[in-house]
């Protein structure tokens, strides 16, 4: 591993108690975040959470105002420089060098790294579909976003941060990084990115955290938390027959002769051994929608479901 | 250091700084050129207008009319504040580039998180302003020498004394880059740090100004950086202003370490 850091064994990040206070503002407040070598983790929250400020901390860019953050087995402020050459980076509002062409700011940037890079610039250009010799100036918005990422890419990082990547990129596009993101952990590589989009990270993401209020508030492998999520429930009956009393994790919606509707968490056996002995007609049982969970925990209540959850600790 | 850094910021610098460079030397060509022309003119003016000894004074750190030699009267164009506005101006827009420009819109989020320390890429940046600082200290020197080759003088130019000048030059232009890089390292928007920058040059021109008039302004202005260069006294004398070069080099350095300090542990704010 260059730069003499070893995380053989070690979490990719790791942070203890880490605190950041702009004045007498806490945006951070004791975050114990753990993200496992080979995940791809998923760092969720409402605006001004605190996702952001936690990246920047992890860059270097700002310093924490207590606590302490290791990367890759290395303090974040004290062995920066070395870090950083394992780390690629794409920040929340990425900003160019307008003047340069896409292909000179990718030149400085890998001069930056020490050059070995120009394969994979090629490679990843390619998979974007990146206009390399326009100036940054003359970018749309998505386009600085793919240059972005490929700069963030192109030294094949152990680690990757992305803050909000897919903002501005089309479905397709998306869906390329979305591979070049699977490619990286099937690689032994770790990703960490903040998003809004719950779909991408119920699609993307091994492991979540959820930070509201500068408290990290929740970090589970997503298995268990959908296993913790809503489903939806909707039960079609036979007229006229008894129906047992249903079970009592079943919050029922709608209650009639002919139909029920409702919400169910955790295991789902209950729920089906109800429904065997019920006159059923016909059932859908949606599956798992961890939107609703999420939105519970922005909204400021912890969901009931969860409170088995230790936030905070690994998970 | 950061090769790339350097690279980036000469790429970056090249285009203003042979500007300057270009309007420095063919200025002090023209400033020649009219000396030569108007030398009996002036000195006349000087002897009849006290006002203007005063103030030709307060530029010099001397008095012009007690010798007005040809090599005297373009001691002036070392002063000159036409001179200083090209050089300083570059200077601030050089030693707020790297710094705090790049905090101002945002492209310090690639540079900063490049496996390059903050030191590092400060002493990359203050490597081009200490070479740029010197390029245009001998600027005035290379118009000289040019006019001396191209023109026909009444009498020759000292060009060995007018090296003494240059020599004071140069650590004023490194204070004045030591200090815009100080203030570069503590502010996150540039407007703020050339602001800053440029009141305090124009207070200490203002104040060096004013010493000459107002006892209280004589007894303040040593606190200006001008205060530190007074070309006249040592070209006529032929002695190195040693402690006015040194005095300014303690500041450059100074200033210089302040900023390095403070920019290796503030935070970098996004945009």
């Amino acid at each position: 591993m260059p730069g003499g850091l070893s995380n053989r064994g070690m979490p990719a990040i790791v942070t203890r108690n880490l605190c950041k206070r702009f004045g007498s503002h806490d945006v951070l407040r004791r975050v114990n975040l753990h993200v496992p070598v080979n995940s791809r983790f998923g760092f969720l929250g409402p605006n001004g959470a605190g996702k952001t400020t936690t990246i920047r901390i992890l860059m270097g860019l700002l310093r924490a105002s207590a606590g302490s953050g290791r990367m890759l087995a290395g303090d974040v402020w004290r062995d920066g420089p070395q870090i950083r050459r394992q780390v690629g980076y794409l920040p929340g509002e990425v900003r160019f060098y307008d003047g340069l062409t896409g292909r000179a700011t990718l030149a400085f940037l890998d001069a930056a790294r020490g050059g070995k890079s120009r394969a994979e610039i090629n490679r990843l250009t390619r998979r974007f579909d990146l206009d390399l010799d326009k100036r940054v100036r003359d970018y749309s918005r998505g386009m600085k976003q793919k240059l972005g990422l490929i700069q963030a890419l192109m030294h094949r990082p152990q680690l990757l941060i992305l803050d909000e990547p897919t903002v501005s990129l089309d479905p397709l596009i998306r869906e390329v990084l979305y591979e070049e993101l699977h490619d990286v952990t099937a690689d032994g590589r770790t990703v960490l990115f903040s998003s809004h989009t719950l779909s991408e990270v119920q699609q993307l993401c091994d492991v979540v955290a959820i930070l509201r209020d500068g408290c990290l508030i929740e970090q589970e492998k997503i298995d268990v938390l959908r296993r913790r999520a809503i489903r939806r429930v909707e039960v079609a009956l036979i007229p006229g027959q008894q129906v047992p009393e249903p079970p009592a994790r079943l919050q029922l919606i709608h209650r009639g002769d002919a139909a029920l509707k409702g919400t169910w968490t955790g295991p789902i056996e209950p729920l089906l051994a109800w429904l065997a002995q019920s006159p059923v007609r016909d059932v859908t049982i949606a599956p798992p929608d961890l939107g609703d969970l999420f939105l519970a925990y922005y909204a400021g209540g912890q969901p009931s479901s969860a409170a088995a959850g230790q936030p905070g600790g690994p998970p | 250091m950061s090769r790339a850094i350097i690279a980036k910021t000469i790429r970056d610098t090249t285009p203003l700084f042979l500007l300057v460079l270009a309007m420095a030397v063919v200025f002090l060509m023209l400033f020649v050129a009219a000396m030569r022309e108007f030398a009996g003119e002036i000195t006349q003016l000087l002897l009849r207008f006290p006002i203007l000894q005063k103030m030709i004074h307060a530029l010099l750190g001397a008095n012009l009319a007690d010798d007005a030699s040809l090599t005297s009267l373009v001691t002036i164009g070392f002063a000159h504040p036409l001179l200083f506005a090209m050089t300083w101006a570059f200077l601030i827009a050089t030693c707020t580039r790297v710094i705090v420009a790049e905090v101002d819109r945002g492209t310090a989020d690639l540079l900063l998180t490049l496996p390059v320390s903050r030191a590092a890429a400060f002493i990359s940046v203050s490597v081009v302003c200490v070479a740029s600082s010197i390029a245009l200290s001998v600027a005035p020197w290379c118009g000289v020498w040019l006019s001396q080759q191209l023109y026909h003088l009444s009498e020759p130019l000292h060009l060995p004394r007018l090296w003494i000048p240059v020599t004071n030059l140069c650590p004023l232009y490194l204070a004045i880059s030591g200090l815009t890089m100080f203030v570069s390292s503590t502010v996150s928007r540039r407007s703020t740090a050339v602001a800053i920058a440029l009141a305090v040059l124009l207070a200490s021109f203002l104040i060096n100004f004013l010493a000459v008039f107002l006892p209280l302004a004589k007894q303040l202005s040593f606190l200006g950086l001008l205060y530190y260069y007074r070309p006249l006294e040592s070209v006529r004398s032929g002695n190195w202003p040693l402690k006015e070069i040194g005095a300014l080099c303690g500041v450059a350095v100074i200033f210089w370490l302040a900023g390095l300090w403070r920019f290796c542990r503030r935070d970098i704010p996004a945009v």
